[in-house]
């Protein structure tokens, strides 16, 4: 190493300690994420985010700056779920369909805990209101007794 | 040798941290937070998100990790995976909100600049300036001198993940962007 690196090495140690003294991890940012652990499921599926229309850049174009509802595909492996976000504030209120069609108990979970619905019959369900903020569902298929869990989302 | 090497951080017992905590670990968690937090927080403050949505950011990056424990392939690289959770959620968030140009890249100017943070105002006089100096750098240099910012160092792997660059651009872009830092006007003289 030579003279130049270790000069280096002492300006970013003193701009390491201007990031501590001027923006630190909040201290409910460290104690949420070790508090997160308690999320972990052993058996469910994961359904993974495949469409984000936030991420669409077809979508961007067209609807740029108006308040279009946002769309989210999550896919497990027989099981798609489509949802709409609608946005009122810091507040959500999800619509979703289970394709194939079929029953199941749906719970968001969410900053403040699980929100629970049942879909009808067709594997529809609405869900709100719900904290914006991270969020995942976990879905209760009644046919066979299996969970699949969505990837989470920062909604 | 008189110092520590430059970019530091082992990866030994991040495997065994990782395969203890897809067991329910606590502790072990724990310890891949406090190792990895500030990494993560300094990628979401890089790319100028509020303190809101950069709590947003990291507590989905984290929930993330919780739902992969299982199924990370390279545990020794769970940095890397960190920061390259942390990026893709930022330009989710960014993107959702708007701040979008037509040829798909993120338009950070249009993010608008926050407010200073209110600590600022109780550092010292050298440590605003840095803060100030490392603000008013050329963005690619601001986002990447944030992100080296974070305690603990983060390694070059995972900084080359936080931005999608080579991890062979990683030391030269540093240098030339300290260089700038170094004759900022802010800190001159102080």
């Amino acid at each position: 190493m030579n003279a130049g690196d270790t000069h280096n090495e002492d300006f970013l140690a003193e701009l390491r300690v201007a990031g501590l003294v001027v923006d630190p991890v909040p201290e409910r940012v460290t104690f949420a994420a070790k508090a997160s652990l308690a999320w972990r499921t052993i058996d469910a599926e994961l359904a993974e985010l495949t469409y984000d229309s936030a991420l669409d850049p077809d979508r961007l174009t067209l609807v740029r700056g108006a308040a279009a509802a946002r769309i989210l595909t999550f896919s497990a492996s027989d099981l798609t779920v489509d949802i709409e976000v609608e946005e009122t504030g810091r507040d959500l209120r999800l619509i979703g369909e289970l394709a194939p069609a079929q029953h199941a108990v749906v719970g968001v979970r969410h900053a403040e805990g699980t929100t629970e619905v049942e879909t009808d019959e067709d594997g529809r369900f609405r869900i709100g209101p719900i904290p914006a903020g991270p969020i995942a569902l976990s879905l209760r298929l009644a046919a066979g007794g299996m969970t699949v869990q969505t990837e989470w989302i920062t909604l | 040798m008189s110092r520590p090497e430059q970019h530091p951080p082992s990866t030994t017992g991040l495997n065994e941290l990782v395969r203890a905590a897809a067991e329910g670990d606590q502790q072990a968690w724990d310890a891949l937070v406090d190792r990895f937090a500030g990494l993560v927080w300094a990628i979401a403050r890089a790319h100028r998100l509020s303190p809101a949505d950069a709590a947003d950011v990291s507590q989905t990056t984290w929930l993330r990790l919780v739902e992969h424990l299982g199924r990370i392939r390279d545990p020794e690289r769970v940095g890397a995976w960190l920061a390259a959770t942390a990026r893709h959620e930022c330009l989710r968030v960014i993107r959702h909100a708007g701040r979008f140009v037509a040829d798909g890249d993120v338009d950070l100017d249009a993010v608008g600049t926050e407010p200073e943070p209110a600590a600022l105002l109780l550092a010292t006089e050298r440590t605003a300036a840095l803060w100030r100096a490392v603000e008013a750098l050329p963005e690619r240099c601001r986002m990447l001198i944030r992100v080296l910012m974070a305690d603990p160092p983060p390694s070059y792997e995972d900084v080359a993940e936080a931005f999608d660059m080579p991890i062979g651009s990683i030391g030269p872009t540093r240098a030339r962007c300290l260089e700038q830092l170094k004759r900022r006007p802010e800190i001159a003289g102080i």
